[in-house]
């Protein structure tokens, strides 16, 4: 099976995600950043938030593709005092490919970043996606324990 | 650690309440795709979200596919759908044996170009254009192929960067149209302000 091709970026979807978030979090989004720049080559939709779930400060590296697929990678800490490749950091990510060998819908859990674990969330559109992926952070930052994402559809 | 700075504090997760459904109270439900799709529907009206479902469509989606989509049942739909497409905001293909319904690609097109017109001056849609082909040189430099169809066809399903890589290629192709059309309407646009031609003077005169 080969992967399947997820088109180019969407900046329609990009912009529904922004506005839930800014809707939903209220004044907890810092700032909002399209990178590298929204008019030529857009990669993705940088977020960052005034609150974490370990961290005083947090960011969402988001991105939807127009045929389909898309990623919510999450990291703790803020840009100074960080460490180069943010390896002690708190991290995850949800994802959306169809590629062989993984789950479509996945989640890489903090604890094993590279692991391709089968994701709670299933919907394929970027505004209950996002509500779904904020509810996980929510609770987790409510709590302040990462294991409060409960993001795999199976836990273990 | 309390503070006489407390008022300028930033604010924290404590502070915000994101969801209204009883649903998606206290921690992360089992069912979290039927909890949020509560939130939604709890949220917005029957033809908001059949509006944003079409809105994200790039295929035409059968009227069962929408309803599914939107939350909602297939005569909403029906009745939703029927002033989009006589407003042009949707296409309607009717010649496969289920109904099937795609948002104008043209309308999104040409509303994207008139904003990218309206927001940028002449010299700005230079710059990004310029930046758009240096990145598409960059790109056809680095893989050898001149399109993004045969970047395709050479790359391997673990060869992450790459499949990024296409990403980014079939995003700037599609940029460098857009700019393109949006500086020929910025010219378009300048020639025909009113009194900055002959033919406009000659007009008023």
């Amino acid at each position: 099976m080969r992967r399947a091709e997820r088109g180019g970026i969407s900046r329609r979807k990009l912009e529904t995600v922004e506005r839930t978030f800014r809707k939903r979090l209220d004044g907890l989004v810092k700032s909002v950043e399209w990178v590298p720049e929204y008019d030529v080559g857009l990669e993705e939709l940088r977020i960052e938030l005034w609150d974490g779930i370990l961290a005083d400060e947090s960011r969402f590296d988001v991105a939807w593709w127009t045929r389909h697929g898309y990623k919510y990678h999450y990291v703790e800490g803020g840009e100074s005092g960080a460490t180069d490749d943010g390896s002690d950091r708190l991290q995850f990510r949800f994802g959306w490919e169809k590629r062989p060998g993984v789950p479509d819908k996945h989640f890489h859990p903090p604890d094993d970043l590279d692991a391709h674990r089968e994701s709670c969330v299933r919907h394929e559109d970027p505004k209950r996606v996002t509500l779904a992926v904020l509810k996980c952070w929510h609770t987790a930052a409510t709590a302040g324990d990462p294991a409060k994402l409960n993001a795999l559809a199976d836990p273990p | 650690m309390p503070t006489d700075d407390d008022v300028d504090a930033p604010p924290s997760v404590e502070d915000v309440e994101p969801f209204d459904a009883d649903e998606l109270s206290g921690d992360v439900p089992d069912d979290l795709d039927d909890a949020v799709t509560a939130e939604w529907t709890e949220s917005t009206t029957a033809f908001e979200r059949i509006h944003a479902v079409l809105k994200d469509t790039t295929e035409p989606r059968t009227t069962g596919d929408l309803a599914d989509a939107a939350a909602t049942t297939k005569p909403t739909v029906r009745k939703h759908v029927r002033p989009l497409v006589d407003a042009g905001m949707v296409e309607e293909d009717a010649s496969a044996t289920a109904t099937r319904y795609v948002w104008s690609s043209t309308q999104r097109r040409v509303d994207r170009v008139a904003d990218l017109a309206a927001d940028h001056s002449p010299s700005e849609l230079d710059a990004k254009l310029r930046r758009t082909k240096r990145r598409l040189a960059s790109l056809e430099q680095t893989y050898g192929v001149d399109s993004p169809s045969e970047l395709v066809a050479q790359l391997d399903p673990d060869d992450d960067a790459g499949w990024e890589d296409l990403s980014v290629w079939r995003t700037l192709e599609v940029d460098l149209k857009r700019l393109r059309a949006a500086q020929s309407m910025t010219e378009y646009l300048a020639r025909s302000e009113p009194g900055e031609s002959p033919r406009d003077a000659s007009r008023h005169a």
